[in-house]
């Protein structure tokens, strides 16, 4: 009885100790999750950002002219893209690609008058830019957890001419 | 032949009695606590972070609609830090150009020290900051 008990003496400690890099997993992983998290929610502000200052390129003939606004679809454009790259290059060292590229790869769509924003899936009753970008995340505390250390966010955001 | 009561003096298991409790007394403060205050410091900081990006996404936007770094722009930064439970004094703002002609970009940054604190070992000033381009909608 006595030697069954002693055997038994240490478990909790044994226990703790091969619970403990489990529990190191765990906290790395709630680390990495966070870090991509907080990117995702700061490039999406970034997107909804550019998507605005996209919204500056009115027509501004046409609403000279007395015709409802409009946004000129190519010079809007420009602008989404230029602004993408502009703030991205604010983000940090956390993206693994150039600003110049991820803005070049970016889906940009201006909407005119009503309709389905095809990347929001929202309606629009107002002139609206949407923007769609992929950018790859540099992680390193994900290679710890078994997942590679770069993560591809797909990440959208959106905003509409005040008329 | 003697014969032992269980519970008595003499009884093995009374003196094995509690040490699972004692050990998990010992141990789990050592595995467990770490995790939770990394959990909680960490949170702590990415709540900073976020609050920081809203502040200098608002000061953006109303940097691009006066232009220029005024006071209403930084009221704006001020009240987004505030709502998001950060001392203003504490921030560190800078809008470049203090000037900007219509069409031209305006960048704002914030900058605040944020505060790691861990129980019995100390608290770490931990610097963090946010910037968000626009363009000037205005013409000086």
């Amino acid at each position: 009885m006595s030697g069954r008990r002693d055997s038994e003496r240490g478990q909790i400690a044994v226990y703790a100790i091969l619970l403990f890099p489990l529990l190191m997993l765990v906290l790395v992983l709630v680390l990495a999750v966070g870090t991509l998290e907080d990117l995702r929610t700061r490039i999406g502000a970034e997107l909804d950002t550019a998507a605005l200052t996209a919204t500056q390129a009115l027509d501004v003939q046409g609403l000279a002219a007395g015709q409802p606004p409009r946004l000129v679809p190519g010079e809007a454009d420009a602008l989404a893209r230029e602004y993408v790259a502009r703030n991205i290059a604010a983000s940090g060292d956390l993206v693994a690609e150039s600003p110049a590229s991820i803005a070049a790869g970016a889906q940009v769509v201006v909407t005119n008058g009503s309709g389905v924003d095809p990347l929001t899936g929202v309606a629009v009753t107002a002139p609206t830019v949407s923007i769609r970008v992929e950018v790859p995340a540099r992680v390193p505390l994900l290679s710890l957890v078994g997942i590679g250390p770069v993560v591809t966010l797909t990440v959208t955001g959106s905003a509409a001419a005040r008329t | 032949m003697s014969t032992i009561v269980p519970g008595s003096p003499g009884d093995p298991r009374r003196s094995a009695r509690g040490l699972a409790t004692v050990e998990a007394v010992l141990v789990v403060p050592l595995v467990l606590v770490p995790v939770l205050v990394g959990v909680v410091v960490f949170g702590s900081l990415e709540h900073t972070h976020l609050v920081l990006d809203a502040a200098a996404a608002a000061g953006a936007r109303a940097a691009a609609v006066a232009g220029a770094d005024t006071p209403a722009v930084r009221a704006r930064i001020d009240a987004e830090l505030t709502g998001g439970g950060l001392d203003p004094a504490s921030a560190q703002i800078s809008v470049d150009p203090s000037v900007a002609g219509w069409g031209q970009p305006i960048s704002v940054r914030v900058a605040i020290a944020g505060q790691a604190s861990i129980p019995f070992l100390g608290n770490w000033a931990v610097p963090m900051s946010s910037t968000f381009v626009t363009r000037s909608e205005v013409t000086h």
